[in-house]
């Protein structure tokens, strides 16, 4: 009657992609923001920041790709 | 000759059950993004609705399957797809007059199911697939929503503890771009229930053969059908989701919409149907529970957990009383011209009464 197989892969991917996705942004945002003095954020803090928005198409890529290749 | 003018009316209220599933879920994809003035208002419907537009062209997998699992398939005539379609449309106008969010998808399906049950009996509605495909999803999808936006939004405000005002604008970049996920994905699910009905229509008409794909006339106007009732703009429903279920900050903005493209989307992947309104409503919850739990007006909350619990038996009921009328004025031609008349008449009215009875605007976001 319910496909539990389908549901518990529901309830996995949803916390994993849901948590990662959200984490990393947020780290992201926070180290490239200025700090309480309103100055820039350190090269190196810059960089990870850099990175971790850099990542921010990947999961909207994949969104797609789901859009695209489901049944 | 007959039948080609039933097909038609078959046709414009299936189009008419589209641009009211647009504009009733105008609010999925865009209340938190208008909440945290991501976009303006107008902006941000204009955006979701070309998205809707473009996502119905995405994927044409679906003709002819709406409602296959759940009411046996050989009892569907036109006149049912008629009724359960006009049971849709009216239970979206009830839950918009109310500002409730809804699923139109449930509303289709109990517009189905309410309309075979008066014309075949219960032997004709498999409770199976009822249960399995829409009832426990139903649970499900906002709970599930509602947790992983939570924990989202709790883990977002540890990190940003002293930064909140130097953040808000990144989140809200964020933010768009899972709205415009959501709805995208909402325009690739819903128009093609549009799609499906039509095409059933016209194969069970003869005028398509069995296995035939969607005619591209149908896959176009489907899509202009929703992509013009998002542009409307459900506002009684964004106000709904904006403002009065919780106080919402471009992070839980943010998290809300993150949460709900990834539900949406991992049921996707795994063919578990999840209702839109139902994840996006849970996630707006869950935002509000991750940041204090107080936020939350669970008040609104409940009512809109009752308008999902009743979605299925009133629009069933609705679509039963269309059936049961079209059938006593005369189901060949007279009984669908007439019931098609009084109900864009009624329409009409309860659109008019809700605007005189305090209209809500785009302008009243800003």
């Amino acid at each position: 009657m319910i496909d539990w197989a389908a549901l518990g892969q529901v309830v996995l991917y949803s916390f994993a992609a849901g948590v990662t996705v959200t984490a990393l942004f947020s780290a992201g945002v926070v180290l490239g923001s200025s700090d309480e003095r309103g100055g820039r954020a350190p090269a190196p803090r810059l960089a990870i920041a850099g990175g971790a928005l850099a990542a921010r198409p990947a999961p909207v890529g994949l969104g797609l790709y789901v859009m695209f290749t489901t049944k | 000759m007959e039948q080609d003018i039933v097909l038609a009316l078959v046709v414009v209220v299936a189009l008419a059950f589209d641009f009211t599933n647009g504009f009733h879920d105008t609010a999925n994809a865009m209340a938190t993004s208008i909440a945290t003035r991501a976009l303006p208002p107008r902006a941000a419907v204009g955006l979701a609705a070309v998205l809707n537009f473009v996502g119905a062209f995405l994927s044409l997998k679906v003709a002819a399957t709406i409602a296959e699992d759940i009411v046996d398939a050989g009892a569907i005539t036109p006149t049912i797809v008629f009724a359960g379609l006009l049971g849709g449309i009216f239970w979206n106008l009830i839950t918009w007059h109310l500002g409730l969010p809804s699923s139109s998808s449930h509303a289709l399906i109990g517009g189905v199911v309410g309309a075979v049950l008066v014309a075949a009996g219960t032997d004709a509605v498999l409770a199976d697939g009822l249960v399995g495909e829409v009832l426990a999803p139903a649970v499900i999808a906002p709970l599930l929503a509602l947790t992983v936006a939570a924990i989202a939004t709790f883990l977002v405000y540890r990190m940003i503890a002293r930064r909140r005002e130097r953040t808000a604008r990144g989140f809200r970049l964020g933010q768009l771009a899972s709205a415009s996920l959501v709805a995208l994905s909402h325009g690739t699910n819903d128009a093609q229930k549009t799609m499906g009905v039509i095409t059933l229509a016209m194969i069970a008409n003869g005028t398509l053969e069995q296995g035939s794909g969607t005619p591209t006339w149908v896959i176009v106007s489907a899509a202009t059908a929703i992509a013009l009732g998002t542009f409307m703009g459900g506002w009684r429903i964004i106000d709904t989701l904006a403002n009065r279920v919780t106080e919402i900050g471009a992070p839980q903005g943010f998290t809300a919409e993150t949460s709900s493209a990834t539900v949406i989307l991992a049921a996707s992947q795994a063919g578990f149907p999840l209702s839109t309104t139902h994840v996006t409503s849970g996630s707006v919850m869950g935002a509000g529970v991750g940041r204090r739990a107080a936020e939350v007006h669970w008040g609104v909350a409940g009512q809109m957990a009752m308008a999902w619990l009743v979605t299925i038996p009133a629009a069933g009921a609705l679509a039963a009383a269309f059936y049961l009328l079209t059938d006593a004025l005369g189901p060949e031609i007279a009984g669908p011209v007439a019931v098609s008349l009084l109900a864009a008449a009624a329409a009409i009215w309860l659109y008019v009464h809700t605007q005189r009875s305090g209209a809500i605007r785009a302008g009243d976001f800003s």
